[in-house]
């Protein structure tokens, strides 16, 4: 019997599907977030994994682009240590997108939470 | 260095030209500034195998490039349950197209030598139908993808609920009376009373002409007589009766009713292998004696032969479309995951 409240007893396939997805928005936020500081690819990178958000740089490195593209972020080549580095940084919309996705995010933590104890409580 | 510009090449080869450039400079900066910290770590240069090393865990090139390219589909989320829609509405449709056409090139074209090599023939050939079929409703909606990407305004929101059509009652949910069942029965056992009865009672089936046929004695002014097929015919008839038969004894109990569709199409089957027997044979009637015309009975035997082709036809069909539709209902049904 598979009991979906127990990831260990449900198909590892499934699983990690499910937490790519679930990962996959977050990963957005916490990227336009750090990037209120200015960053380059690798350094950012660091600066996730050091908070405890691990992400792949062949993921990383292309979401950056496509934040750029949206708009989201600006970037800046500059030399730093005698080597030319693309930095990034949050653009005005982009704070102005994080603001309205931290506002979502805190709504849908506060639901879950809520779900959740409701149903301890039972 | 070597190795990293191999990498960066490799990535490079599946990158649109205008971006391909600064996407290179870039993710050349990036795994450069990850080797000078190993570097620093290790406190000497890193070997070939370090390199490959880092390089292995950024990704393939190739998929590394790929995501870096926007995500493309010939047919997005959005239209593509339409797109299943319609093959598997129109596919039917275009099996029966197809199989009336050569059922009738079958038929009236010179009877072939080997029916069973012209059949396989006529499935062969329907694979290149199929493809062409599949090629044009896809291309149909990759029209449709692009139309709709490339329009200002999505109206999916503009529909009314209240224009959905009423439910409808599933064919087979439905149990039939007892009375019905019973009624039933009884028919089917007076329908092989009286095929029983043919054989010796002939104006069953041609009314007076069977009394003409006596009198006249009109096989033998004719010299022909009925070939053996007939026999042979009877006796599949009587077995095809007798199954239904029972079919129609179980089906007074409730519980059959998940047997109902497979052994009606199992009967129907054996109604084809039946109508078959006739099919496949091209004598109906031979000459009793040298005076017979033998043009015409050739003739004879020739539409009558054309005419069991096109009954074979029709039921080969019917019991196609009954395979299909229990096929349909037996399937598990596929839905969209949200």
């Amino acid at each position: 019997m598979v009991s979906p409240s127990n990831p260990s007893f449900a198909e590892p396939q499934i699983f990690d599907s499910l937490r790519l997805e679930l990962r996959r928005g977050c990963l957005i936020v916490a990227v336009l977030a750090q990037l209120r500081e200015e960053h380059y690819g690798y350094t950012l990178r660091k600066a996730l994994a050091e908070e405890g958000l691990a992400i792949e740089e062949s993921t990383l490195y292309p979401l950056l682009r496509r934040l750029e593209t949206q708009g989201l972020l600006t970037s800046q080549w500059r030399e730093e240590e005698k080597r030319n580095k693309r930095f990034y940084r949050l653009s005005p919309e982009g704070e102005a997108i994080l603001t309205q996705l931290l506002a979502e995010w805190n709504g849908i933590n506060e639901s879950l939470h809520k779900i959740l104890k409701d149903r301890n409580e039972r | 260095m070597d190795l990293l510009e191999r990498y960066l090449q490799a990535v490079g080869q599946y990158l649109p030209a205008a971006t391909k450039a600064d996407t290179l400079a870039e993710l050349q900066a990036n795994l450069l500034a990850q080797i000078d910290e190993r570097v620093e770590e290790l406190g000497r240069p890193l070997t070939e195998a370090e390199t490959a090393d880092v390089l292995r865990a950024h990704g393939k090139p190739e998929l590394v490039a790929l995501r870096y390219l926007p995500q493309r589909s010939l047919i997005g989320p959005t239209i593509f349950p339409f797109y299943l829609f319609t093959l598997r509405k129109a596919l039917p449709l275009v099996v029966l197209v197809y199989a009336v056409a050569r059922a009738a090139v079958l038929t009236f074209a010179e009877p072939a030598g080997n029916l069973g090599l012209a059949v396989v023939a006529v499935v062969v050939q329907f694979v290149p139908v199929l493809l062409i079929f599949w090629a044009v409703v896809t291309g149909v909606f990759a029209v449709l993808e692009f139309v709709q990407n490339h329009s200002a305004g999505v109206k999916g929101s503009q529909w009314d609920p209240a224009k959905l059509p009423p439910v409808v009652e599933m064919k087979g949910t439905k149990q039939r009376s007892l009375a019905s069942r019973t009624a039933e029965l009884v028919v089917h056992c007076l329908w092989m009373l009286y095929v029983l009865s043919v054989p010796s009672h002939p104006y069953l089936v041609i009314g007076p002409g069977a009394l003409y046929l006596d009198k006249f004695s009109v096989l033998d002014k004719f010299s022909v007589r009925l070939a053996p097929i007939w026999h042979t015919f009877f006796i599949s008839l009587l077995i095809l009766l007798t199954v239904q038969l029972v079919m129609k004894v179980l089906a007074l109990s409730n519980g059959t009713q998940q047997w109902k569709a497979p052994l009606e199409i199992a009967t129907k089957l054996l109604g084809v292998v039946t109508i078959g027997i006739l099919a496949v044979t091209k004598i109906y009637y031979v000459p009793t004696s040298t005076s017979a015309d033998l043009q015409m009975l050739a003739d004879v035997n020739y539409w009558m032969n054309v005419s069991f082709r096109i009954a074979l036809f029709v039921v080969v069909l019917g019991l196609l479309v009954d395979a299909w539709k229990h096929l349909r209902h037996s399937l598990p049904a596929k839905r969209l995951a949200f």
